[in-house]
């Protein structure tokens, strides 16, 4: 018996083995090809929070949007995000009272917050405004909501907001952006310091979790409530390195890639692996502001001097070559309401030396411990302009830090002039008020860390009177003026206007609006993440 | 390892007659061809680096916007081409030879000084004083030179003299260590004996017998850590943390080519050649020093 089952032994092997083989080979090739996730891959920087209120950094303004709404939205025209108009996201409708100082809004029903944090309700509305007018430790958008006077709660889905004084774009303030997320109370008075990495709002998607130096990983919120999103996930990866990005773009391990710069040669590689760059205005402005109140900026004469040594063409053709970035022409950047071109002192390294000269500074200066961001275009646009500063005599003595340290040293008013990037509300008020409202200095000693970092405080009157006019013309003429102030004082010089890009695989991921400027975009990200689609 | 010089003179003998039984080429070549190549490079890199500012057909600094990142023979003045911010990548590699000699040289003569008095003292003295710097150096061995360095550097913050600080201070263990053991053996000796004998105090046997009778071997030491201290320097510049830009260093024309690899490989081609053949010559010389001076390899 035994030899006889020893000697079938093999045959029944042979057997077990074929029927394996067969099920292998006709089973499905993956049984997660039934149910596939649909997942986003995207390579950034780690974002420092995600609590929306806190971080002007990109990578965290980028993620923002997945996660958090506000009462309204940019609207969509003719396949295009505008910024100039806005529709109903959160609030289903408003009204402004008579006098133009009180806003009623109703506020969409049955909207809920990720994580079970319940229905959003007018409290939650009142809450986030406050939280940042109160200026609650790390919040930085509060002056862009100075304008409110008092919020109340009407009823759970009515609230009222009350204006100091009539504000000519409060439904710009009010958008999903910055200042205008709303947060779940609950969930910010439940986790208090630790709202910023556990974030609950009413977005698209809802934070899942963090590893840190790896990815944040976001999930599909089924009760959006414009409708699930097609994307089940979201990775979102900390990949410092521009050329890392473009890697796992090629092999297909990222499907979007927010660089630090894009510049000719990643242009041209996106091209050449058959990806695209979705351009959206109206983007960045790469710009420097000079301290008028540290020596020796502050004589006007090194500040012009400063700018005659400033070869902006040369800088803006090195790191944009072309069409991949404008040369700016004013300090309020083009598709900003109110922006109108500005005069610079043209590019003279010997008319910068005789005004060194006049000033004092026969043989130039040496500007030691110059902090600059390690990240973006920081590095790259201020090794541009040391050169050139070093051909008139102004040496600058380089400390590169990371980014973050950058932001704290430049808020300690530890550079004399400051290099600085980004986008705001595309509107003369936000953007004025952020970089020149002399409330906005930065102040170690109050902790003050606005981004005046020019200590600009002659146009105060200007930005007072725009904020109340409500002819649009007369508004234009006041940031008008203002530019022209700014222009006679010397404090700001902008080099680039560069459109916020991303690199996208478009075999992966679809976008409903056009790559070329169909989507304008704040602050680098999509508008509409839940548009976004996978494609296999 | 260790010699002394009294034993020398009869090992030279001994070398001498190897020299009269073979004077074949090939083994006279086998015998000092690496010392010459790695003398000549390293020389080479001296005289470079001495004369950056007459050989560097270009400034190291200036940027020409009708050539970025554009290739070796770019617009007949670029040999090796130019990087992002149209910088000639020659000059810059000429220029930097001088920080890779600088910090390699300075960071080795810092932790000499600094690590072999206390390693002779350490070995001489024994006990307490041998404990408590010996556990010292030990505590500094724990961690990997690149990372004290990093460590230091950061601490610090970039620049030339802070950089071979961190590097010296990460190699002070290193020649610690040797010059302990070197004394160790060397006062069992019995010249040190008889010098005792004649009265010599402490500090004059360790200046005047010990050191001289351990110098060799920590010369050959000290030209194989000049590699080390010149690769520590260029991973300190490539990662961020070495001397602050515009300043040209091998590690930071490296480390700004490295995202162009692909478009415009010649920047880390020839920055990294050049950490590679520095390292070269003085592997080269320590090795070739060590093999002529070392009695046990003499013979061979």
């Amino acid at each position: 018996m035994s030899r006889q089952i020893r000697s079938r032994l093999p045959l029944v092997l042979v057997a077990v083995f074929t029927v394996l083989v067969a099920l292998t080979l006709l089973g499905p090739t993956d049984p997660a090809d039934a149910q596939r996730k649909k997942v986003l891959n995207i390579a950034a920087k780690e974002p420092d929070t995600l609590d929306p209120h806190s971080s002007t950094l990109g990578q965290s303004q980028a993620i923002a949007r997945f996660m958090f709404r506000g009462l309204t939205r940019f609207a969509i025209k003719d396949g295009k995000v505008t910024t100039a108009e806005v529709e109903p996201d959160l609030a289903e409708s408003w009204t402004l009272s008579p006098e133009g100082t009180i806003w009623t809004f109703k506020l969409r029903k049955g909207v809920q917050f990720h994580k079970g944090f319940g229905e959003l309700t007018a409290e939650d509305v009142k809450y986030s405004f406050e939280r940042q007018i109160n200026k609650a430790p790390g919040t930085r958008y509060g002056v862009n909501l100075d304008v409110i006077k008092s919020i109340e709660v009407v009823d759970p889905h009515t609230i009222q907001i009350a204006l100091k004084a009539f504000d000519p774009i409060f439904l710009l303030r009010m958008v999903g952006y910055q200042q205008g997320y709303i947060l779940s109370k609950k969930a910010v008075e439940k986790y208090g310091e630790q709202f910023k990495w556990n974030p609950v709002g009413t977005g698209p998607f809802y934070f899942e979790r963090h590893s840190p130096r790896e990815k944040v990983v976001l999930k599909a919120f089924d009760k959006f409530h414009a409708g699930r999103p097609q994307i089940d996930a979201v990775n979102y990866f900390d990949v410092p390195e521009d050329a890392t990005k473009l890697i796992g773009l090629e092999k297909g391990t990222f499907d979007l890639l927010y660089p630090e710069a894009v510049t000719a040669d990643f242009a041209d590689q996106v091209k050449k692996m058959g990806a695209v760059i979705d351009r959206r205005g109206p983007g960045g402005q790469e710009r420097f502001y000079i301290n008028m109140t540290k020596p020796p900026f502050d004589d006007i004469r090194v500040r012009k001097a400063f700018m005659h040594a400033i070869d902006r063409k040369a800088i803006k053709e090195t790191m944009y070559p072309g069409g991949l970035a404008r040369l700016a022409s004013s300090c309020v950047p083009p598709g900003y309401f109110g922006h109108i071109p500005m005069q610079f002192p043209e590019y003279n390294p010997e008319l910068a030396k005789k005004l060194l000269a006049e000033a004092g500074h026969p043989n130039g200066f040496t500007i030691k411990n110059y902090f600059i961001s390690k990240s973006f275009f920081y590095p790259k646009v201020l090794t541009l302009a040391q050169e050139q500063l070093r051909k008139v005599g102004i040496i600058v003595e380089l400390q590169v830090v990371e980014h973050a340290t950058f932001h704290e040293n430049i808020r300690k008013n530890l550079d004399p002039f400051v290099l600085y990037g980004g986008t705001r509300i595309t509107d003369a008020d936000p953007w004025l008020s952020l970089f020149f409202d002399s409330k906005e200095i930065p102040d170690p000693a109050t902790g003050n860390k606005g981004t005046n970092f020019a200590h600009y405080r002659a146009i105060d009157d200007l930005l007072a009177a725009g904020r109340v006019e409500r002819d649009v013309k007369k508004r234009a003429a006041i940031y008008a003026e203002a530019q022209k102030r700014i222009e006679r004082d010397l404090v700001c010089l902008p080099i680039s206007d560069v459109p916020g890009q991303w690199a996208r695989n478009p075999k992966r991921v679809s976008t409903p609006f056009d790559p070329e400027y169909g989507e304008y975009s704040l602050h680098y990200s999509y508008n509409y993440p839940e548009l976004l689609k996978v494609l296999n | 390892m260790a010699i002394t010089r009294d034993a020398l003179p009869e090992l030279t003998a001994v070398g001498a007659r190897d020299d009269l039984r073979d004077r074949s080429l090939g083994r006279q070549l086998r015998r000092y061809g690496p010392i010459v190549i790695g003398v000549l490079m390293a020389l080479t890199m001296v005289v470079v680096a001495a004369a950056a500012p007459l050989l560097a057909p270009l400034s190291p600094s200036a940027q020409y916007a009708d050539a970025v990142l554009k290739g070796p023979g770019a617009q007949d003045r670029h040999v090796l081409g130019t990087d992002e911010f149209g910088r000639d990548v020659f000059s810059r590699i000429i220029w930097g030879a001088r920080i890779s000699l600088q910090v390699g040289l300075a960071s080795v003569i810092f932790a000499f000084a600094l690590g072999v008095p206390l390693g002779i003292v350490a070995g001489m003295q024994g006990g307490r004083v041998e404990t408590a710097v010996m556990r010292c150096a030990d505590m500094l061995m724990a961690f990997p030179t690149l990372l004290l360095a990093l460590i230091i550097v950061t601490a610090l913050g970039g620049s030339l003299v802070n950089e071979i600080l961190a590097i010296g201070v990460a190699l002070t263990p290193n020649f610690v260590r040797l010059a302990r053991s070197l004394a160790l053996t060397i006062r069992e000796q019995d010249y040190i004996l008889a010098a005792r004998a004649l009265g010599g105090g402490q500090l004059r046997i360790m200046a005047r017998h010990v050191f001289p009778n351990a110098l060799y071997a920590l010369v050959v030491v000290a030209t194989l850590y000049i590699a080390t201290a010149i690769r520590t320097e260029a991973g300190l510049s490539f990662l961020g943390l070495g001397i602050p830009p515009p300043t040209p260093s091998w590690g930071n024309i490296l480390s700004e080519g490295r995202q162009y690899i692909k478009c415009c490989p010649w920047i880390t081609t020839f920055s990294g050649l050049a950490i590679m053949l520095a390292v070269l010559a003085f592997n080269l010389v320590g090795d070739a020093l060590r093999d002529l001076l070392d009695p046990r390899l003499r013979g061979e």
